[in-house]
């Protein structure tokens, strides 16, 4: 007998609103529908209002973990646009936050899907040691989410010694914890219970789905942003690529912890050989018209932005496409066959990031079908008919 | 005048508020020791060392909105809090820990009572499906599903490997299967085995990690409880906390022989038995993560159950060599 | 396969049908096709360069038309399709390989399973569809609603 679970759009396995509603039978789900645009907020829309630098600090609050990501991204393009090449010291300490991220979300990954498996002392384990990435990002960049640390042509803010040492150190500690957890996540046997044959996607699958990240990397797919179409310091740092053959959570949890252990290798190589330098050359404000595609490997996969430039201090288009939309298709393949208990985990190991992810919806009439597209004035209106405006109660006795 | 004894042993010791107070200090030490193997602190601000977080979270609850859903059957969901803590309370009486009246050492102690203290034990799993049948929410019914089918995975070891030291004791009485280990006390080292098989289907029995599957928060949003709120949710963890002493309480009788020694020396011996239990059991939930139902009554009939029938021989073969 | 040995595939194979190869950086390849050879070329595509993977396509509102991009990535960089639609008939053909006939049309209850469509809106602020364009799983499986607003041109 099967009916309709609905996960979301709250629900304390999501922490962000998205439906997925399960049709199930028994335990087993036959089949999954997802449904997005509980948190758009029109970023694109809005980046053609802003000029270059202040889209910037927009495109970086299109997501709180891979906020970095998302500004890297916007500013490899338009420093493409506008034909300018930041020094050498600036890209190394970019890209040093950027592996930082890589860390400090990946942590957060492992203690979430932990969480969701029912492994709290995990969970407060790895929450603890990304403390300790925090603490460093902090000390770089002035804050622990959104690092406001690019500028198109650029970073805003250089490196000391003392600030180098205290990475050294911060990365011992962190690596030989990192081990600790790969011990964990791999063997042991009520967590790998959880983990291993769970949320199965082929390589087959993989490819025809187009999936990205460590999500893909896991069926034993080999692409990575970072090898395939490298930027000025990628094609110089020796790190290696993870993949995993199991198809499964466990695949996707054992690669996570790897990249974690060469992103430190990477941070290490920066700090290591930080060339001198000014961290930033002068951008002009204006861009000729031309187009240019920006991709970048974001801690969930390959995060692309299309920009489009027509001579103004404005752009004429940015397109953001996140890493999670790739990975829903797969998702929904990887929902069927499994059982209700294994939703939170399969969901989890995608690493969603569902605002990154939010596109406009169209309506559909849940009784005749019927697909519509509405203005939000329209909607306001219709609210407004249904339910009148009360007025607050005032004075409500305490229940006590 | 009996009577009035009979009504202030059943409302202050060992009843009601006895086992109110020391089961709400038993869930604050489950939780330190939880908070400290996981590197964070526990309840430390209300009252000294935290202390009176349990009974302060209780008063929240009960301060809180009771809201019943509008189509669950309105009679047994609220009641089935209430006989749940009657239950377990009435469980809680059999324990032979009380020192009234010369040497009677249970409030109520017959021949058969372990039995009878197995059942009430089993009683709070079935009104945790009513509960969530009665919820009439998606969640809830998987939820309660979820405890029966636990059900048939814990239920057998845990009569099995709690009978044994009984069978070894020659008796069905909780009194003199505890006296019985005091003056032998060489004979609890065969009953290991069982006792640590019933550790793990006691903690299988109070839903703990790593068998928490029927009220998972992160699948199915409360489970049995989803429904539940204010003065029921109350009664509920209330009935939750009670149940581990007495659960403890009856492992300790069994298989850590007794509380002896009189009113003071014994009841301190049943506070750092049962301690110990809960230590265990805590440090259990820790240490492991939440496995599937399914996998629960694998487990339970692929290890749990033959190391019980396992115990059970030895518990045979010993009886007939020494005894 | 570098950059000149892609533009040199582009401007042989598909010499009809490709025009505006332009190579503004490294790596970065874009070009034109009309609607009507989409299909062929995609398919042509994968044969000839085994390109299997689609980032996304974008849709962006150029005044009288839709101009939507197709961004392939593979090994060596990245490929970039650009075709035009007019905003009068906003319809382009997907390029996913359905299996068993169009399955994504059939209607399930509540539900229009159908991820091709763009459709016209007012013209204060235009709408294109994004469309779901790779191999998508047997019926009754993904509907991934995603749906782009563009804006007037200033």
């Amino acid at each position: 007998m099967k009916f309709q679970i609905p996960i979301g759009p709250q629900h304390p396995a999501l922490k962000e609103p998205i439906s997925l509603r399960m049709t199930v039978e028994g335990e087993v789900i036959r089949d999954a529908d997802i449904r997005l645009g509980y948190n758009h907020r029109g970023v694109e829309k809005l980046a053609e209002q802003k000029n270059w630098i202040q889209n910037i600090y927009l495109m970086e609050r299109i997501c709180g973990i891979c906020s970095h990501s998302h500004s890297t991204c916007y500013v490899q393009g338009v420093e493409k646009l506008m034909e300018i090449e930041p020094p050498r010291r600036g890209i190394f300490i970019r890209y040093l936050v950027s592996e930082l991220e890589r860390v400090h979300s990946h942590l957060l990954w492992l203690g979430v899907a932990a969480h969701e498996a029912g492994f709290d002392s995990f969970f407060m384990y790895t929450w603890r040691d990304r403390e300790v990435v925090m603490d460093l990002l902090e000390m770089i960049s002035g804050n622990r989410v959104h690092y406001a640390i690019n500028t198109i042509g650029g970073v805003r803010r250089d490196l000391d010694e003392g600030q180098i040492k205290k990475i050294r150190d911060g990365i011992k500690i962190l690596r030989e914890r990192s081990e600790f957890y790969l011990k964990i996540g791999s063997t042991e046997p009520t967590f790998v219970g959880r983990l291993a044959g769970v949320g199965y996607l082929s390589k087959a699958d993989a490819i025809a789905l187009c999936a990205v990240g460590p999500t893909t990397r896991a069926s034993g797919v080999a692409i990575d942003v970072r090898k395939d179409d490298p930027h000025a310091f990628y094609d110089e740092v020796p790190f290696d690529l993870i993949t995993a053959d199991t198809c499964d959570v466990l695949g996707r949890t054992v690669v996570r912890i790897k990249e974690v252990l060469e992103s430190y290798k990477i941070c290490e190589y920066i700090v290591d050989n930080l060339p001198a330098g000014d961290i930033a050359v002068k951008a002009p404000k204006k861009a000729k018209p031309n187009e240019v595609v920006s991709r970048y490997e974001a801690p969930r996969g390959e995060n692309i932005h299309y920009i489009k430039a027509n001579g103004t201090d404005k752009p004429e288009r940015v397109k953001v496409r996140a890493p999670t939309l790739g990975n829903y298709a797969a998702t929904v393949v990887m929902l069927r066959n499994g059982f209700i208990a294994d939703i939170p985990l399969i969901f989890a190991a995608i690493d969603p990031c569902i605002c990154c992810a939010e596109r406009v919806v169209e309506l559909v009439d849940a009784r005749s079908g019927e697909e519509s597209v509405v203005r939000f004035s329209d909607l306001r209106a219709l609210a407004a008919k249904r339910r009148p405006v009360r007025s607050v109660k005032g004075n409500v006795p305490w229940p006590l | 005048m009996a009577a009035l004894k009979t009504v202030l042993y059943l409302l202050v010791y060992p009843g009601l508020i006895f086992l109110f107070v020391y089961s709400t200090f038993a869930e604050w030490f489950d939780r330190k020791v939880y908070a400290r193997l996981q590197n964070r602190m526990g309840p430390t601000h209300t009252g000294r060392f935290g202390l009176l977080q349990p009974i302060a979270d209780f008063v929240k609850l009960l301060s809180k909105e009771d809201v019943v859903p509008d189509r669950a059957d309105k009679t047994l969901f609220s009641v089935l809090p209430v006989v749940g803590l009657a239950v377990v309370i009435t469980a809680g009486l059999l324990l032979p820990v009380w020192y009234f009246e010369g040497s009677a050492t249970a409030m109520v102690s017959f021949s058969g009572d372990i039995i009878i203290l197995l059942y009430l034990l089993s009683l709070p799993t079935l009104i945790l499906f009513l509960a969530a049948w009665s919820s009439t929410n998606l969640f809830s019914t998987i939820g309660g599903t979820r405890v029966l089918t636990m059900l048939f995975g814990y239920e057998v070891p845990l009569f099995m490997s709690v009978l044994s030291p009984a069978i070894l004791a020659n008796s069905w009485r909780l009194s003199e299967i505890a006296l019985f280990y005091q003056h032998r006390p060489l004979l609890i080292l065969p009953n290991l085995l069982g006792f640590v098989v019933a550790l793990i289907c006691v903690q299988a029995k109070l839903e703990r990690t790593p068998f928490d599957i029927p009220h998972a928060e992160t699948e199915i949003v409360g489970g049995t409880f989803t429904e539940y709120s204010g003065k029921k949710l109350g009664f509920f963890r209330l009935m939750t906390d009670i149940e581990m002493v007495v659960s403890s309480g009856l492992l300790a009788t069994v298989f850590l022989g007794g509380f002896p020694g009189g009113l003071w020396l014994g009841l301190l011996q049943f506070v750092g038995k049962t301690l110990f239990i809960i230590f265990l059991l805590s440090a259990m939930r820790a240490m492991t993560s939440r496995i599937r139902v399914d996998q629960v009554v694998h487990f339970a009939w692929r290890w749990l159950a033959p190391l019980a029938v396992l115990q059970l021989l030895i518990v045979i073969l010993i009886k007939g060599l020494l005894l | 396969m570098n950059d000149a040995q892609i533009i040199d595939i582009l401007n042989t194979r598909f010499s009809g049908q490709v025009r505006d190869v332009t190579n503004p950086a490294v790596r970065r390849i874009f070009f034109t096709v009309e609607p009507k050879d989409l299909l062929a070329v995609v398919g042509g595509l994968k044969e000839a360069m085994g390109l299997w993977f689609l980032s996304t396509i974008s849709g962006v509102d150029a005044g009288e038309s839709f101009e939507i991009v197709y961004h392939f990535g593979h090994d060596h960089g990245n490929l970039n399709l650009r075709t035009r639609i007019p905003k009068a008939d906003p319809h382009v053909e997907s390029i996913t390989r359905t299996s068993r006939g169009d399955p994504l049309r059939t209607r399930a209850p509540g539900h229009v399973r159908n991820g091709h469509r763009s459709y016209p809106r007012p013209a204060s602020s235009p709408h294109v569809r994004r469309l779901a364009g790779r191999e998508l799983p047997p019926p009754q499986g993904l509907e991934v609603r995603a749906a782009r607003g563009g804006h007037p041109r200033r």
